[in-house]
């Protein structure tokens, strides 16, 4: 297969995925893939993103809200039968609406979060539908081979929808793409529920170029899957590299011994070294033993002469 | 699609439009409440400045606008101090305004009831406060309702007494006495005094009176010109005139009226008009000569219906008392004379049992016999025999039979000598062909007419009370003489003589016929039997009546001095002629009797 070089755009990080959710003013279909025309309606520009849509939902609350004050104020000054009456009225609807206003200004940022958490619990189902239909347009790109589009828009879409046919889809995107160090690449995100032989080819090419992407959940979906990914012809291979890819954070060494020690022989010098130096750091009580045997024998073995070795071949006589 | 954002545009949308709705109210509701404001002030200042009427306007449209509330105490209390003010004003217009119109059309009443209205004022504010004095004085001096009122009655008073004084009798009454009351009703002080406004009101009253009597006098019809005068009678008292003039007026002609009907004998009309005169009272009143004169001609009446029963014109006399009755109670005059005419007249008394339409024949009667008034007999129809008794009571009892086919009837008589004393006998004599006559002779008991004796014979004779003779009866030999006497309650046979016997108490021996007072002029030259009523005596002369016929009987008979005796006699004599004689203030025709024997049952 051909791989295409591409160059992903920056992606843009957000705290939270809903800001990367945009609503259309018209006929309110949701979209995450900031494109210039509704996907539903078709209508120019009228994409906004969630969060103004919810400070105008705001807005128009508060504003009806302070109408109704006002207009209940303007009552009281209507059916008022003297002078009294309606400055009472007045000044009662002119105060309720002060308050309002200025509590309003001090619960901003609140009101404007529970807006957009009620606007979004309520419409949930709309923000499914609008992934879906972003979906639709990207399977599209795919169909189109126009995978770096198709993969952008699913990168999007896999923020909100975090199924397993987003992920391939993601999955046999990138595995069209040359992948470069310098790239915004995921790999946590792409984890699937069950063993995917693609998963196993991208992981191979992202502990080549991004090891430091292989984390916890990749390790443990690793160790579930080690059987088929080993059965697999770059199995082998695929697990040395997260092997090594492991020894990145020395409480990986001691959450998984096995996976490491089953490698061990496959390590570089570096990675050897490092996990040697690691081993010797992590109390004998919390290592396993297993996999020190193994690694020492291993540094005994190839670089019994290293002088970098030496140290920690000569010190575990007096580590106890 | 329904969606956040465009539920939440929806609803600012209905807010605001909420909002200005009300906005626009309350606009309106502070231009309400200023322009109250300042109806307020406005009204406040035409107070301040006097002018009531105005400000009372202006406080009412304050008190209208009722959406609002804004010095209502001192509103009410202005209108409260201004009412009494404003309603002098008002009613001193308005009195102005009703005397102004009035006066136009002449419509008296309203000008009263202003001038009444107005002086109430004139007195209610007298005893107010200096305010209310001014107000009213201000309210006078404005609509000057004094002078209006003046200028108003003296107009109307002017036109109104033309009207009255040209006031003939083509117009309609109706509105010479609206004229006349419209002039009762100005009030005194719009005259020079009261005393002129009396004289004044009794001079048109009499005049407008005359030309409505004027008009109704010329006729000889009552009933107008008593209806008119009964009007102007009810017209004067209800205005307190002047009325004596019209009795003088009227009297002569209603008694004109009256003495041409007396004179034209139209006792009916005469009585009509006198029923009418009693139905006003006011116009004849008791004690005047009118109804001096009605008295007296109704005794004159009374007279002339006694003097027609005198002289037996009973149906006149009846008549007349019927048509006095409706002046006075007459009854017993009428009963009288009715009972009289019974008595003499056997027509009479037949129809009264038998019923006056029957057709009567061969009538006869007798008075004061069988223990009746008058008993009277008569065919009717030519075949049903009656029998009519006038009781002691005044009622009439009938007896009646069918005198049988064939028989046609010549002669009836009455007779007490034949049969017994207790009931009358009738001897009919009939067409025979055999004799000369056919006799039946029935008994007439209480409840029927019995027939005691029918045969044919030349003639009769009475032998003696009780008996009868009969000449030459059919049935026996030529020349006999039967007589047949009563006993054991029929006729029987006595013997049969050839001579009659002699009775020295029987009437007089010479044969005579039994006729009616009608029968004499066909009875000349011979001596005949009839009875009738002594009604007169004159020395030895009599006179007699039966079925308004009148008898003069000369001579008493029995060869003896003149010894008549009123009441009912059974004469024997011969008809001697006709003369006319003056009778109460009739003259009539009158037989002339030679009485040869006189016998009183």
């Amino acid at each position: 297969m051909n791989k295409k070089a591409v160059q992903f755009p920056e992606l843009v990080h957000t705290r939270y995925a809903y800001e990367r959710l945009k609503q259309c003013v018209r006929c309110g279909a949701y979209s995450s893939l900031g494109l210039e025309t509704c996907l539903s309606c078709e209508a120019e520009h009228s994409l906004r993103p969630v969060t103004d849509i919810a400070r105008t939902v705001l807005r128009n609350g508060k504003l009806r809200d302070a109408l109704l004050l006002g207009a209940s104020g303007l009552a009281g000054f209507v059916f008022a039968r003297s002078v009294l009456q309606m400055s009472v009225s007045l000044a009662v609807s002119l105060l309720l609406v002060g308050v309002y206003v200025w509590l309003c200004k001090r619960y901003a940022q609140e009101r404007e979060r529970h807006t957009l958490l009620e606007l979004l619990k309520q419409e949930s189902a709309q923000v499914r539908d609008g992934m879906l239909l972003d979906a639709e347009n990207a399977a599209g790109d795919l169909k189109s081979e126009d995978e770096l589009a198709a993969y952008l828009k699913l990168r999007e879409i896999g923020h909100f929808l975090k199924g397993d046919q987003i992920k391939l889809l993601k999955i046999y995107c990138l595995n069209r793409f040359i992948l470069r160090r310098d790239m915004d690449l995921e790999l946590g995100t792409l984890i699937p529920e069950a063993f995917d032989p693609d998963f196993v080819r991208y992981v191979n090419e992202i502990c080549k170029v991004k090891p430091e992407l292989v984390r916890r959940d990749m390790l443990d979906y690793a160790r579930k899957y080690r059987g088929d990914i080993e059965a697999l012809a770059i199995g082998p291979q695929t697990m040395a590299q997260l092997a090594g890819a492991a020894l990145r954070v020395k409480e990986y060494v001691v959450q998984y011994p096995d996976l490491i020690a089953d490698h061990v022989g496959a390590l570089s010098r570096d990675r050897l070294l490092r996990l040697c130096r690691l081993l010797q750091d992590i109390p004998a009580s919390r290592r396993s033993a297993r996999l020190y045997d193994k690694a020492m024998d291993e540094a005994e073995r190839m670089y019994g002469n290293d002088a970098e070795f030496e140290p920690i071949l000569g010190k575990d006589a007096n580590f106890t | 699609m329904n969606f956040t954002l465009k539920r939440s545009r929806r609803y600012v949308r209905a807010a605001l439009i909420l909002f200005v709705i009300l906005l626009l109210l309350s606009a309106w509701k502070s231009y309400y409440a200023r322009s109250k404001m300042t109806a307020y002030a406005h009204a406040a200042e035409l107070q301040a400045q006097g002018r009531q009427l105005e400000a009372e306007d202006a406080y009412m449209r304050v008190q209208s606008m009722r959406a609002f509330d804004y010095k209502e105490r001192e509103t009410a209390a202005a209108l409260s101090a201004l009412r009494p003010l404003t309603e002098l004003y008002r009613t001193a217009a308005q009195i102005s305004a009703d005397i102004e119109a009035a006066r136009s059309v002449g419509d008296v009443p309203t000008l009263v009831k202003a001038a009444e209205q107005w002086s109430q004022m004139k007195q209610a504010a007298a005893g107010q406060d200096e305010k209310t004095r001014s107000a009213f004085a201000q309210s006078e001096a404005e609509y000057k309702p004094d002078q209006r009122l003046s200028d108003a009655f003296a107009q109307v008073k002017k036109s109104l007494t033309a009207g009255l004084e040209s006031w003939t009798a083509g117009k309609n009454a109706g509105d010479g006495d609206r004229m006349l009351a419209y002039l009762v009703q100005i009030p005194a002080s719009y005259y020079p005094n009261e005393k002129t406004k009396t004289a004044e009101l009794n001079r048109l009253g009499q005049k407008y009176g005359q030309a409505r009597l004027n008009a109704v006098l010329n006729g000889t019809a009552l009933a107008e010109t008593l209806g008119e005068s009964d009007k102007l009678l009810q017209l004067y008292a209800a205005y307190r005139l002047d009325s004596a003039w019209i009795s003088g007026k009227l009297e002569p002609f209603i008694q004109n009226v009256l003495s041409g009907q007396l004179d034209k004998n139209d006792v009916k009309g005469f009585l009509g008009n006198v029923r009418l005169l009693q139905e006003h009272p006011a116009v004849v009143k008791p004690g005047s000569k009118t109804e001096a004169y009605v008295r007296t001609s109704i005794q004159k009446l009374l007279s002339r219906a006694r003097q027609l029963a005198d002289a037996r014109k009973f149906q006149d006399a009846v008549e007349l008392y019927s048509l006095l009755g409706s002046y006075q109670n007459t009854e017993k005059e009428v009963l009288e004379t009715e009972q009289r005419w019974m008595e003499t007249d056997p027509a009479r008394l037949l129809g009264k049992a038998a019923g006056e339409d029957r057709d009567f024949s061969y009538m006869t009667s007798v008075k004061a016999k069988w223990g009746a008034k008058a008993v009277a007999a008569g065919l009717a129809e030519n075949k049903t025999l009656i029998l009519a008794r006038l009781l002691q009571d005044g009622s009439v009892s009938k007896t009646e039979v069918e005198v049988g086919k064939g028989v046609t009837v010549t002669s009836i008589q009455l007779n007490d000598s034949i049969g017994g004393n207790a009931s009358p006998v009738l001897l009919l004599e009939a067409a025979s062909k055999n004799r000369k006559s056919r006799y039946l002779v029935y008994e007439a008991l209480p409840q029927e007419l019995r027939l005691l004796l029918d045969l044919e014979a030349d003639s009769y004779t009475l032998v003696r009370k009780g008996a009868v003779q009969f000449d030459n009866p059919a049935g026996e030999g030529p020349g006999s003489k039967v007589a047949y006497e009563y006993r054991d309650g029929g006729l029987r046979q006595a013997q049969q003589t050839q001579q009659p016997p002699q009775q020295p108490q029987a009437p007089s021996q010479q044969s005579y016929r039994l006729v009616t007072v009608e029968d004499l002029p066909n009875s000349k030259a011979e001596n005949v039997r009839f009875e009738c009523d002594i009604v007169t005596v004159d020395g030895s002369n009599a006179l007699g009546e039966s079925d308004n016929q009148y008898v003069l009987l000369t001579g008493s008979g029995n060869g003896a001095k003149a010894n008549w005796k009123r009441g009912n006699a059974l004469i024997t004599g011969m008809y001697t002629g006709t003369e006319q004689m003056k009778i109460g203030s009739q003259t009539v025709n009158v037989y002339r009797v030679q009485v040869l024997e006189v016998h009183y049952p």
